[in-house]
């Protein structure tokens, strides 16, 4: 197997041991050697050097002085400290600092100087790679960033045309439109998938943008963002939100939760029932948030309860959305370290109960 | 309120959508005139010209248009005509999500508010009036 080109430089005052270095191992390596500091910099400068070798005992500075002079600059060099066993307690501080990968005592045994600069340059091999992987990713997930947002802008900016074409032959023409008003609910439909995809997307990153919620705005932006759903205007909502004090956490996570349950309820409301409502109760201390949600609507049939939160699960009910709503509300409760249960039936309704602490 | 009536300066690259805004806005009570704009520079240029002929102007303002966006357009169209701006109303109507970290990230002042496409009559009086009766 041919030996890997590693590029070593070696610092030390003594001539005599350059020339000793060099000459047992330059069929080996790519040696640099010199007896000055700032040559020593110069050829960091220059040359692509995995690692420095540096000795102790010098006039000018120590062997660890030198590397932590040179170690913010050149971080990615491992540094290997030569010393006499009188130097023994430094280098071993110097280890443990963190400062040195290994240390050599002279006189040197070759073998052993060997085996250093082979592990030292495996390790310099592999972070490298490393480094290398974690530029790609970063840069893979800013692609998909950009491009989930310009897809989804893509997608959605037709369909509002569409949107606003029927809305606008239903005004202009005046009379409600039976065929219409199927165009708009299957135009309501996919562009629920798509939000749902970019909320699964938003929630499967693991970054979290934590900041102060104000339950009030948010409750609102939510129900108004529902209004176009056929038979919002005749449900009563009773919404009670006692937020003391300050609550932190993610505002997009809890925004999907709150709006996907809140959704639902508006959805599967039940239209043979005199009044249909739907109550949203919040209790929130600055460290732990308590939301509970109640409908009267067409609750969930015997044995549906267990798998409402599974993906691409869908009620049996002509009206059942993609199946992937409560999935990434579950997701989104995880990751904020809550809780979420449910109770439902199909006389008295649904009630979700969800506690959610506060994040910092 | 009813009887104010405003001019609309309505500028997007789309023309399904501008005929769609138009529309509802001459549907509307609010509608004295209405200009349409694909591009931005044709709108700077009409503004420029015509700024002291034209009163209660409202823009609104795709977040993306071809040779700039919406907030870029805002802030040329403020510059260069500073006190008609000034009373004038701008926003900014778009299909994008997060509208509202959107106008966060810019900060931009004379921005009244974002609004969700399509543009129908819910949207004029739930989100246009209240800013005008201000």
């Amino acid at each position: 197997m041919p030996k890997p080109h590693i590029n070593l430089l070696y610092i030390d005052d003594e001539e005599a041991n350059l020339n000793g270095f060099k000459a047992e191992y330059r069929k080996e390596y790519n040696i640099y050697t010199t007896t000055s500091v700032a040559e020593a910099e110069e050829i960091l400068a220059k040359h692509e050097i995995h690692i420095v070798l540096a000795d102790q005992r010098m006039p000018v500075m120590t062997g660890v002085q030198f590397f932590e002079k040179i170690r913010h600059q050149y971080s990615e060099p491992l540094r290997i400290l030569i010393t006499g066993y009188s130097d023994i307690n430094a280098a071993i501080d110097s280890i443990n600092k963190g400062e040195v990968f290994r240390f050599i005592d002279k006189p040197w045994d070759n073998g052993y100087v060997r085996t250093a600069i082979e592990n030292a340059y495996d390790i310099y091999k592999t972070r490298k790679e490393l480094r290398e992987r974690n530029t790609e990713l970063q840069k893979a997930y800013d692609e998909l960033d950009k491009f989930v947002y310009s897809a989804s802008h893509d997608l959605r900016a037709p369909l509002m045309s569409i949107l606003g074409i029927v809305q606008l032959s239903e005004l202009e023409t005046g009379n409600s439109n039976q065929y219409l008003k199927l165009i708009e609910q299957s135009v309501h439909k996919l562009d629920k998938f798509i939000l749902s995809i970019i909320d699964y997307y938003k929630n499967s990153r693991s970054d979290f943008h934590i900041g102060a919620i104000d339950f009030n705005k948010l409750i609102g932006d939510i129900t108004e963002s529902l209004n176009f759903m056929p038979g919002f205007s005749k449900i009563d909502f009773n919404i009670h939100i006692n937020q003391v004090s300050n609550f932190k956490s993610d505002p997009i996570k809890l925004r999907i939760i709150l709006s996907n349950i809140i959704s639902n309820a508006v959805k599967y409301h039940d239209k043979d029932k005199v009044k249909s409502t739907i109550d949203v109760n919040i209790t929130c201390t600055s460290k732990e948030c308590s939301i509970v949600i109640s409908d009267n609507g067409i609750g969930l049939k015997d044995g549906e309860k267990d798998n409402i939160f599974k993906m691409f699960f869908r009620g049996n009910n002509p009206n059942s959305g993609s199946g992937i709503g409560l999935y990434i509300v579950k997701e989104a409760v995880t990751k904020l370290k809550g809780s979420i249960d449910v109770e439902s039936n199909q006389t008295m309704g649904t009630t979700f109960k969800i506690l959610i602490p506060a994040l910092d | 309120m009813g009887t104010q009536k405003y001019t609309f300066v309505l500028v997007d690259d789309s023309d399904i959508d501008l005929l769609i805004n138009k529309r509802f806005i001459e549907l509307s009570e609010l509608c004295k005139d209405v200009y349409t704009f694909t591009e931005s520079q044709p709108t700077l240029e009409f503004i420029k010209t015509n700024k002291e002929k034209l009163t209660d102007v409202i823009f609104l303002i795709d977040l993306q248009i071809p040779d700039m966006n919406g907030f870029e357009l805002a802030e040329k169209l403020t510059l260069q005509n500073p006190a008609f701006v000034e009373k004038s109303k701008i926003f900014i109507l778009s299909s994008s999500i997060d509208l509202e970290d959107k106008l966060n990230a810019a900060n931009i002042k004379n921005i009244e508010a974002m609004l969700s496409k399509p543009l129908n009559m819910n949207t004029l009086q739930s989100k246009l009036e209240p800013v005008l009766a201000k």
